[in-house]
């Protein structure tokens, strides 16, 4: 409809007044006509300002999802109770914080429900006519603990929660809110978020004594489980040390047969030391280490023969005044945590030895910030992950990061006494500390320990690692695995496979670029464009499929011919133009800008190519042992002379270059003005010829000297070949960011004014010389910000690094090698992250990196190039 | 030096011409019907199968060591002969330990029976074609390749091959047919209609729950209804199930009698081929219908065997719903934001730095944009507000709080924003001022002269931004994998009861991804990924190329008109 705007219904009446009255015409506009304006007016602005919100959201809410990263702990006491109990050295809590469970130095074990201490159950740890246990170690994750007794026996215990759930209509049970709970028959029993009645109780599971040492008190005592068989070390009294392994075999009938094997390691004891104050098994079961209270350390281990020898002695603590005031593992029991009586905390662990591999030496990784006057008195690992809970005499609990050496928190309970047991709940959301008869409770939110600018962007020493390393792997196989979220390795692939990318495709994409708008006809110029543009518009994980499972393995194969191709092509261009100023000048004049030229020079492709596969294999024969991957895995005995001069062969030209423009030229030019061009055509291919010779001759000098000297360019640049790497990347890469390279540099240079161009031929200058002297300054900001846009491309690129490399998150410039870019390592791995999970939100970092990272690159290329669009429209 | 920026280009263009002459090669020769042939290697195995690609090596002299001490001096002999270079040819056959599967393997000459007498022309004299070779394509399991030697059905066997080859074309049309009912009951009556029904009433039961409260009275009946309703379609998927049985235990009383490379003769029932091929003796035509065929059963048939196998139909209606769905979004909010910037808003630097940044976003790497479609519009609008305000009775089971194609239009709508936003700039930016003044001087209102005059001029550039926004989201793959792309769609987003915007979607470019990456048999799987990335190159080629005809073509008609 065109008639609802007024003018049209008014159509007859204005021809009927059309006739000049004299009357000034009173009409105002229509009010259709203004509500439209008005709608519409509203309607673009709020429609416009709302799509440009929109897209700065992005923005805001990558940050928002990030920010919660670098909050810090919170950890408040939530409540206090006196126990009527002896010295409590152990506490857990189930699950759903229904119950918990505390071990008195007495012997017993109550069973009570967790926030208050209404007792449920009580058990006994003592032996009938043996006693309360001499020894007891509970394991990190409280599901198992290790009894030593006075007769020597040994009693592995498995501490459970037993689940069951109630019939709705129990009685007594109808008023029980959420998150109360109610002790009904030995059961503490819970409201779920979804109404059902849930009963909890322990399950305090104990073996039968075994007798590594019959009749010999047992002093120390620690176990590990492997794979379902529990392993235990025990000290009796009288100094005796033996690890003890246990086969447990299930009969078809449902039983268990257990049959015990020992063997006896050569306990040696420090001169005046008296036994030592703790015992510690690792996590395998295969190192036993003693710890003396001056933290004199020994360390067994079971050698192949089946025999315990003592491999290693130290001292963890350096004060000689300083005594060992509380001790623990890590979850998974490979590290050591040892607080002294001077306030420090120390992390220990075993890491192969720098320089004798097959030997293993315990490390400290570092130590937590330092108490003063004060110490820590119990230590507890937290059983999910490397947060550690301590206990200080002066009745405060800390909270640290045992990865990092970080305090994440400290709560004064408020008590006057030394804190005896703490304990950290499955989830991390509370801590109970014992000090003398109270039992305090505090609530925790750690918050993301795991992530630190420290931890993200720094090297961090793990655990096992024999030095601080840049570390990303973030899920691991099994319960005790610790995520290592650091974003270097990451960052470092991005910037490997944006480089590769650029050396091959940045120079490729401004060079044709030049020679479409300076040598190629009109007509010519927009066909040529045409195509390079739909290059543009190729999928890349068409681009990512062609280089993960086409080129790759065909890289493979022809490596050497491939790497021969690479130095055969530009060297055939070079040669073919030589050649092109043999042929008569009157010939190839017409034939500069149209498409002859072009043809001889794409016909100069299937020749390099055929030289260079050629050539390659020769060169790999001859200097690579027939193999050049053998050689690069450093199998193949054949020297580094070779690889030197193909490392050094692009140096060794541009000093011969160099040598020829500076020393060579100056010394022809004089005797050169008059020669004929015929004739300087075939001195320059001379030249050519012989400067080729003479930088492959220097090269292989090069070669032979360095690797004389013993030198091999393996480790930096060329390295062990894999199949999907940073070359094939680099190629395939080259397809997506060319065509955008191409585009804008090929816009910039024909956006320099005409008449420059023909000032410059107008003056005597060659196509040649106006091209490099004129139009490529002028544009020379354009090309920069086109370089910098198709940076940003590759360096947010997805589908190609994903397919095309192996994704490994390593840190090595090897060209032969894959990586693991930010991009994909979003791809990867954000479709498993739990949300809101650390891990959840480092990935949401890595897209804000990468935002980041683009947006710096696209904002510096656009103001360069509203600054060169100024300075063209001036000229 | 001219030579080496005229020698860049060249490899430029190589490049292109090379990737789509690699890509159309290898994608359009997927689907055609090559020979079955039968030899026998030197160790006396006998192989029946397809040669699916074949190379020349060169072996180096410690590869001629070790195949001296496997195969002995006369091997090594016969392939010094030939100047140390052999053929070797990869064969797919059928796997003999297990017949439902394939096996694909290398075969050099000098591993044929009588190569020792010399490779050149050695598989040639290896060879034969058993004129009743079939290639027999079947739904669940692999290729199988044997010699027909008959058709049973029923009891009765007919051996005489060209009468039994008629009598399995002529089972075809009604065990087809059988297939197609048994298909539809137990795809559709019971997969989806009756398993649904039962759903949306315990669904609906869990709703009442909620409104009326735990346990009432309103609460109880539904859920009686629900659990009446499920017993009831129960009763009927039984009775459906039991039907589809009859259907199909009757139409699988036919079977080919097929004699495998063993000499072992093996049944395969009419009921599992898709396809059965006499390749040896179809000739180019019979092979040009079979290839026809296929390429139809590619675009319009669902995928078998993990995607390996079959059409991508799925993918091609995801991929091409979600473009639309995505332009339906961006070209009115593109061009309301273009018209914005250049027509209403305030020139100065705040306008510039907006504009400055619109450029950037359009460098921002697409993961990042399906990053944030993860986090805003499927965890946070779809899990946080639309879910528990409108399917709180779903419990934890996101509705709109995963992947979906809408979500993933959005993402993708967000993605291409800039592309349009920029065009149409540009093409208002175009529209000569003096135009607008005519109009302001005849009285029009500012709203009446970009609908009039403005607009119209302009469309030619808003139509070029939407065709090349199409074309950068058909090809984007790396948002969609985490805001809905999935490997296999039950459903289609689109059907019979209207749109279904929470559901996921197959997608080509993923498909490509997925079939190349994750699938068991990447080998075998390789084709099928040519093809479907031909497919793909095509559709976006294609849509590139409509953007620069009608660009060219409106810029034709408002030159003419402006003349």
């Amino acid at each position: 409809m065109t008639t609802d705007e007024g003018t049209g219904r008014e159509a007859p009446a204005t021809a009927r007044q059309a006739a000049f009255t004299g009357k000034p015409r009173r009409r105002g506009t229509t009010f259709q006509v203004r509500a439209a304006e008005i709608a519409a007016r509203s309607l673009i602005t709020a429609g416009g300002l709302g799509t440009i919100l929109a897209v700065t959201l992005i923005f805001v809410f990558l940050l928002m999802v990030v920010a919660p990263l670098f909050t810090s702990a919170t950890l408040e006491t939530r409540g206090t109770n006196s126990v009527e109990s002896s010295v409590i050295t152990a506490i857990g809590v189930d699950r759903y914080e229904a119950l918990k469970w505390i071990a008195s130095a007495d012997g017993r074990v109550l069973s009570m429900t967790a926030d208050r201490v209404e007792v449920i159950d009580e058990l006994s740890t003592a032996r009938d006519g043996v006693g309360v246990p001499t020894a007891q170690t509970f394991s990190p994750t409280l599901d198992h603990a290790v009894l030593g007794y006075e007769d020597g026996g040994v009693v592995l215990v498995d501490i459970s929660f037993e689940e069951d759930y109630l019939d709705g209509a129990t009685e007594g049970l109808g008023d029980l809110a959420e998150g109360e709970t109610r002790v009904v028959d030995g059961w503490a029993v819970q409201r779920t978020p979804v109404g059902q009645l849930r009963a909890t109780r322990l399950a305090w599971e104990a073996t039968e004594p075994d007798f590594p040492f019959e009749g010999s008190a047992v002093h120390l005592v620690d176990s590990t489980d492997v794979a379902g068989s529990p392993i235990y070390a025990t000290l009796t009294a009288d100094g005796q040390l033996a690890l003890t392994k246990i086969r447990v075999r299930t009969s078809m009938f449902g039983g268990e047969t257990r049959t015990p094997s020992s063997i006896e390691l050569p306990y040696e004891q420090p001169d005046g030391a008296g036994l030592p104050l703790a015992l510690f098994l690792n996590g395998r079961g295969s190192d036993v280490m003693l710890l003396w209270a001056d933290g004199t350390y020994h360390r067994y281990r079971e050698n192949d023969e089946g025999e315990g020898a003592l491999v290693e002695t130290r001292d963890l603590v350096a004060d000689p005044n300083a005594r060992i005031s509380a001790w623990t593992q890590m979850l998974g029991k490979e590290s050591l945590v040892l607080a002294d009586d001077t306030g420090g905390v120390t992390t220990w662990f075993l890491v192969r030895d720098a320089d004798d591999p097959s030997k293993l030496v315990t490390v400290t990784s570092g130590s937590m910030p330092k108490l003063t006057g004060r110490h820590v008195t119990a230590l507890t690992p937290s059983p999910s992950s490397r947060l550690l809970v301590g206990g200080t005499n002066d009745g405060k609990v800390e909270v640290y990061h045992a990865t990092t050496h970080r305090l994440m928190g400290e709560s004064d309970l408020g008590l006057d006494a030394a804190v005896t047991a703490v304990e950290l709940s499955a989830e991390e959301t509370s801590i109970r500390a014992a000090a003398g008869s109270s039992l305090v409770t505090l609530t925790l939110d750690p918050k993301y320990p795991e992530a630190s600018v420290g931890t993200l962007f720094g090297k961090v020493w793990y655990e096992g690692y024999p030095e601080p390393e840049h570390v990303w792997q973030s899920t691991g196989g099994t319960d005790e695995f610790e995520p290592k979220l650091g974003m270097v390795p990451l960052v470092y692939g991005t910037l490997k496979a944006t480089t590769y990318s650029m050396i091959f495709g940045a120079p490729l994409a401004i060079l044709a670029a030049i020679f479409t708008s300076e040598f190629l006809s009109r007509r010519l110029r927009s066909r040529v464009k045409t195509v390079m543009e739909l290059m543009a518009s190729l999928p890349s994980v068409v681009l990512g499929f062609l280089g993960g499972l086409v080129i790759a393995p065909f890289v493979q194969d022809q490596l050497a011919g491939v790497i021969g191709v690479l130095f055969a092509l530009p060297l055939a261009f070079l040669f073919g133009a030589h050649l092109w100023q043999l042929i008569p000048r009157r010939l190839t004049l017409p034939w500069n800008n149209g498409w002859q030229r072009f043809a001889m020079i794409v016909l100069a492709i299937p020749i390099a190519v055929a030289i260079g596969a050629i050539a390659g294999p020769v060169f790999e024969g001859l200097f690579f042992g027939g193999s050049a991957q053998s050689w690069l895995a450093a199998e193949s005995g054949e020297g580094a002379a070779g690889g030197w001069a193909l490392v050094t062969l692009p140096l060794c030209i541009l000093a011969v270059l160099l040598f020829i423009t500076r020393v060579v030229d100056p010394l022809l030019r004089d005797r050169l003005v008059t020669t004929e061009h015929k004739h300087l055509a075939r001195i320059q291919l001379a030249k050519f010829i012989v400067g080729g010779l003479a930088a492959l001759g220097l090269a292989f000098v090069v070669g032979f000297g360095l690797s004389a000297v013993g030198a091999d360019p393996r480790g930096g640049v060329i390295d062990t070949y894999v199949q999907r790497n940073a070359l094939v990347v680099g190629f395939v890469m080259g397809f997506a960011i060319i065509p955008i390279i191409y585009t804008l540099a090929e816009d910039a240079l024909s956006s320099v004014p005409e008449h420059l161009r023909h000032a410059s031929l107008g003056a005597g200058a060659t196509p040649w010389q106006t091209a490099m002297r004129v139009i490529v300054p002028t544009a020379m900001s354009g090309l920069f910000s086109a370089v910098m846009i198709g940076l940003g491309r590759a360096v947010g690129e997805t589908m190609i690094v994903l397919m095309a490399t192996g994704n490994t998150p390593i840190m090595e410039m090897n060209i032969f090698n894959g990586f693991r870019t930010l991009s994909a390592n979003i791809a990867v791995e954000l479709p498993e992250a739990v949300k809101e999970s650390t891990h959840y939100r480092v990935l949401f970092l890595a897209a804000l990196t990468l935002f980041a990272m683009t947006f710096v690159l696209n904002t510096a290329a656009e103001i360069v190039r509203q600054r060169f669009r100024k300075r063209a429209y001036q000229l | 030096m001219v030579w080496l920026t005229g020698g860049s280009l060249a490899l430029g263009l190589l490049m292109v011409f090379g990737l789509f002459g690699l890509v159309a090669i290898r994608g359009f020769s997927t689907f055609w019907p090559s020979e079955v042939v039968r030899f026998t290697t030197e160790s006396g195995e006998v192989v029946l199968g397809q040669v699916r690609g074949s190379e020349e090596r060169l072996l180096t002299e410690d590869q001629l060591q070790q195949l001296e001490d496997q195969k002995g001096a006369e091997t090594v002999a016969a392939v010094r002969a030939n100047g140390d270079r052999t053929e070797r040819r990869r064969v797919r056959s059928v796997n003999l330990f297990d017949t439902d599967k394939n096996t694909t393997a290398w075969f050099d000459d000098f591993e044929l029976e009588g190569s020792t007498a010399g490779l050149d022309g050695a598989w040639e004299r290896a060879i034969e074609r058993p004129e009743w070779a079939l290639t027999v394509e079947r739904y669940a399991e692999g290729r199988y390749f044997g010699e027909l030697v008959g058709f049973r059905s029923g009891d009765t066997v007919e051996e005489d091959l060209d009468a039994a080859w008629a009598a399995f074309e002529a089972s075809r049309a009604r065990v087809d047919e059988a297939r197609a009912d048994w298909k539809y009951i137990v795809g559709v009556r019971i997969g989806r209609d009756l398993s649904a029904a039962t759903k949306d009433a315990e669904l609906s039961a869990r709703k009442v729950a909620l409104n009326e409260g735990e346990g009432s009275v309103e609460h109880l009946a539904a859920v009686a209804r629900a659990e009446e309703l499920g017993d009831e379609n129960a009763l009927l998927t039984k009775e459906l199930q039991a039907e589809a049985n009859t259907i199909e235990q009757g139409a699988r009383d036919a079977a080919l009698l097929v004699r495998n490379a063993r000499g072992e003769v093996d049944e395969i029932e009419v009921w599992d081929v898709v396809r059965a091929i006499p390749a040896n003796r179809i000739g180019t035509l019979g092979a040009l219908g079979v290839y026809v065929d296929r390429w139809l059963e590619f675009l319009i048939d669902d995928p078998r065997k993990a995607n390996m196998e079959g059409g991508v139909f799925p993918a091609i209606f995801g991929t091409v719903l979600l473009t639309l769905l995505m332009c339906f979004v961006v070209v009115p909010f593109g061009v309301l934001a273009a018209l914005y910037l250049r027509e209403y808003a305030k020139q100065g630097l705040i306008v510039s730095i907006v504009r400055v940044a619109v450029n950037n976003l359009a460098g921002v790497p697409s993961i990042v944009f399906g990053v944030f479609g993860l986090g805003f519009f499927c965890y946070f609008v779809g899990g946080e507000l639309i879910d528990p305000l409108f399917f709180p009775h779903y419990g934890n089971e996101p509705v709109y709080g995963g992947g979906g194609i809408m979500w993933a239009s959005l993402t993708l709508a967000l993605l291409t924003l800039p592309v349009v936003i920029v065009a149409t700039e540009e093409a208002l930016a175009a529209v000569p001022s003096s135009m607008r003044e005519g109009s302001y001087a005849c009285g029009a209102t500012k709203w009446q002269t970009i609908r009039r005059i403005v607009l119209p001029r302009a469309m030619p550039g808003i139509m070029t931004g939407m065709i090349l926004a199409i074309a950068r989201g058909a090809g984007e793959v790396a948002p969609l994998m985490l805001v809905g792309a999935m490997k296999v769609a039950q459903s289609l987003p689109l059907d019979a009861q209207g749109l279904h915007p929470e559901r996921k979607f197959m997608h080509l470019g993923f498909h490509i991804y997925d079939l190349g990456f994750q699938s068991p048999d990447s080998e075998a799987a390789i084709p099928m990924v040519y093809t479907t990335t031909l497919l793909l190159i095509l559709i976006v080629v294609a849509l590139n190329l409509t953007g620069v005809w009608v660009r060219s073509r409106l810029r034709q008609r408002y030159a003419a008109a402006g003349a």
